[in-house]
């Protein structure tokens, strides 16, 4: 699947995904791919874009992004995350990053800190993590993919926005 | 310093149809398309080629190329670049003085093309061109290609390069490949529909 407004959808749906789930708990268990158990939150930054073709956008910035209630009025409005930044922490291990819905792909992020101070171990310790975060994201987008085909999922994310 | 021990990263990752032989075939591989050295009186504008991504100076040796699963390297880039508000000054002088010299009220085209070229290799002379470093690390493994930039003039640049070097093709991995194996190759249609009238 190489189609561009597809993954765009996808990935603002996911983004949208990500956001509830955070707000909701944020936890997740991954053990079955060894990956243990997750808290994932959406941080600082979101930005919302509508998907009615009135060409609204909007930023927000706040330090408690998921507290906010004028993040879920403005999707309940049919406006999407196009962009925001996640924490993940796995194992007292934290990455931070921007995902993006269009392209669909992560950038700056920050990885563990490594506390060696060995290079070439820093090197082989950043790039594990780097690794680990691929697998996560991989995995969570698997449970999104999985769990937007239940039956109840719309139902769920209405219930979630007060629908 | 290397993005590899500093710094947050966005990476483009890439998946090889081919697995390298071993790493005394990825050192000679690199080697030949190692970085050169642009020279100022040089035609070309710009080298591109391989170096170390620890010691980027270094394109003979890569002694940092080994990292448990991971081969490490670098993509350099020298680019040589001057805009037309740059050129213009040090272009209307040189046109000045070979008129006066030459006693000439109009320059003929080819000549003007010469006096531009000898004014771009004196530019070229006195700066240094733009560098260019973006770490690459190969997992060995599972044989996937992280490249660290987004940049779309990065990765085509760096696409090129790596297909030749290797003799492999790449294909891009994106977060949302793992949709193919659960929803096959149809349509997937949006849930926004259900929720919002979209337009």
């Amino acid at each position: 699947m190489k189609n561009n407004q597809e993954a765009a959808y996808m990935g603002q749906e996911f983004l949208l995904w990500l956001y509830w789930k955070s707000c909701e708990d944020g936890t997740f268990s991954l053990e079955n791919l060894g990956l243990g158990e997750i808290n994932i939150s959406v941080e600082e930054v979101i930005d919302l874009v509508s998907i009615k073709g009135d060409g609204y956008s909007e930023t927000i910035k706040s330090t408690e992004i998921m507290e906010l209630d004028s993040v879920r009025e403005s999707i309940r409005l049919g406006r999407l995350p196009s962009l925001a930044k996640i924490r993940i922490i796995s194992n007292h291990l934290e990455w931070f990053f921007q995902l993006k819905a269009s392209p669909f792909k992560m950038s700056s992020v920050k990885l563990p800190l490594t506390g060696e101070k060995d290079e070439a171990e820093m090197i082989s310790q950043r790039l594990d993590s780097l690794t680990k975060l691929d697998l996560i994201m991989k995995a969570l987008f698997n449970t999104f993919m999985l769990e937007r085909e239940e039956e109840g999922f719309v139902k769920n994310i209405k219930i979630f926005l007060g629908m | 310093m290397t993005k590899l021990l500093k710094g947050t990263i966005t990476r483009t990752i890439f998946k090889p149809d081919k697995n390298p032989k071993n790493i005394s075939d990825i050192r000679e591989s690199l080697e030949r398309f190692a970085f050169k050295k642009i020279d100022p009186m040089d035609i070309r504008d710009e080298s591109t080629g391989w170096v170390d991504a620890i010691m980027s100076f270094d394109s003979k040796n890569y002694s940092s190329l080994m990292h448990d699963r991971f081969m490490i390297f670098a993509l350099r880039t020298d680019k040589f670049s001057f805009s037309a508000s740059q050129i213009r000054p040090h272009l209307e002088e040189a046109e000045h003085v070979f008129k006066i010299e030459n006693n000439l009220d109009y320059i003929a085209a080819q000549q003007r093309k010469e006096i531009k070229e000898q004014v771009i290799k004196k530019l070229k002379m006195n700066s240094i061109p733009k560098v260019t470093i973006t770490e690459v690390a190969w997992d060995m493994e599972s044989n996937l290609v992280h490249l660290f930039s987004q940049s779309s003039q990065v990765v085509v640049r760096f696409t090129d390069i790596f297909e030749k070097t290797f003799e492999v093709n790449l294909e891009t991995i994106e977060l949302y490949d793992s949709m193919k194996q659960i929803k096959g190759t149809g349509r997937i249609e949006p849930v926004f529909g259900k929720i919002w009238s979209v337009q």
